[in-house]
C-alpha cells in the first residue's frame, strides 16, 4: 500500500467506476505518489471519483496533483472527480476556485 | 498594516519617546522564539505538526490558527520546491503577534509568482494561498535568499484582523522589499 503514514487511500471498483477513498494529512511529501495512485486508477477505469471524506489537510500540490489527474482524464474521455469534501479541504479547493471544476458530476456515493 | 509595522520592529514600546533619529529596532528585539528549525523536503510533514503544537501553547487555535498553519505550511513547500530545496523557519512572539519567517536559499524573488492559477493549470497557487490565509505577506530578498514573513495576532484585534478572504479576492495588501547590500 502507501509507505507514508500520514495518509492512506483504499480502491474500491464496481459497476460504477471505482472510488478512491482517501485519508489522514496529504502534503508536498504525498502529492506525487498520490497523482501516480490516482493516474493509474484513471487508466484502469473510465470512471474515477475521489472521496474525500476522510482527508484532514491538503496543500497546493495536492490540488495540483488532482487539476493535473483532471486534465489527463479529460484528454483521454475519463470521467474523474472529488466528493464529499470537507472542513479545510473544501475552503481551500473553494478559496483556490477548483472545487466547482473538481466536483465528480455524477457522484457515486 | 499592523502586522507590518511590527514586523520592522516600529511597534517596540522601548523605544518610544528617546529622541534623535528613529530607528527601527530589530525585528527580533523582544521577542519569545517558539520554535527555530531547518527543514528539508522530508521535514515539512513534522514541522508543520511543531508549528501548530507551538502556536496552540501560546493559545491560537481554531480557524485562524489553521490558516495561519496552512500559509506557513506553503511558504516552506516553496522554499523547498523552488528556494534550494531546504530553509529554516523561526516563529516568534512579539507582544501578541506571531510573526513566522522561512528562510530560504532561492536566487531571487523576482520570478515567484503571486497570483491564483487557472483552474486548470496544476501549480503556482502556494504563494498566493499563503498570501489570502495570512492576510499579508511580506518578501524579502536577501543576497543569499528569500526570507517570506507571516504575521498573525494572538487576539482579534480591530486593527489587527484580516478579513477572511472571500473566493476569488485578491485585493490584500502585498509587500515586496528587496534587502540590497548597502
Amino acid at each position: 500500500m502507501n509507505p507514508d503514514p500520514s495518509w492512506n487511500y483504499q480502491s474500491r471498483t464496481s459497476d460504477g467506476g471505482t472510488i478512491v477513498m482517501l485519508s489522514g494529512e496529504i502534503d508536498m511529501t504525498g502529492s506525487g505518489r498520490l497523482q501516480e495512485v490516482l493516474q493509474q486508477a484513471v487508466q484502469a477505469d473510465g470512471t474515477v471519483t475521489v472521496d474525500l471524506a476522510a482527508v484532514r489537510f491538503i496543500d497546493s500540490t495536492v490540488i495540483g496533483a488532482l487539476v493535473t489527474v483532471r486534465n489527463a482524464a479529460q484528454v483521454s474521455g475519463t470521467h474523474f472527480g472529488v466528493v464529499n469534501a470537507a472542513a479545510q479541504v473544501r475552503r481551500v479547493l473553494q478559496m483556490t476556485g477548483v472545487l466547482d471544476s473538481l466536483t465528480a458530476s455524477s457522484t457515486t456515493t | 498594516m499592523a502586522q507590518q509595522v511590527t514586523l520592522q520592529g516600529m511597534s517596540d514600546g522601548d523605544r518610544a519617546g528617546r529622541g534623535g533619529p528613529a530607528v527601527p529596532a530589530s525585528p527580533t528585539a523582544g521577542a519569545i522564539v517558539l520554535l527555530s528549525e531547518s527543514f528539508t523536503a522530508d521535514t515539512v510533514t513534522r514541522l508543520r505538526h511543531a508549528v501548530i503544537a507551538s502556536i496552540g501553547s501560546v493559545g491560537l487555535s481554531g480557524p485562524r490558527a489553521e490558516d495561519f498553519v496552512l500559509a506557513v505550511h506553503e511558504l516552506v513547500t516553496n522554499a523547498v520546491c523552488h528556494g534550494g530545496g531546504s530553509g529554516r523557519l523561526e516563529l516568534r512572539l512579539l507582544a501578541d503577534v506571531l510573526t513566522c519567517d522561512i528562510i530560504d536559499h532561492g536566487r531571487d524573488a523576482d520570478g515567484l509568482p503571486i497570483r491564483l492559477s487557472p483552474t486548470d493549470q496544476p501549480g503556482g497557487r502556494g504563494l498566493w494561498l499563503a498570501h489570502q490565509l495570512a492576510g499579508s505577506l511580506m518578501l524579502s530578498r536577501r543576497p543569499d535568499g528569500v526570507t517570506a514573513s507571516v504575521t498573525v495576532c494572538l487576539t482579534e484585534a480591530p486593527a489587527a484582523a484580516a478579513p477572511l478572504p472571500e473566493p476569488g479576492h485578491s485585493g490584500t495588501e502585498l509587500t515586496v522589499t528587496a534587502n540590497e547590500d548597502p
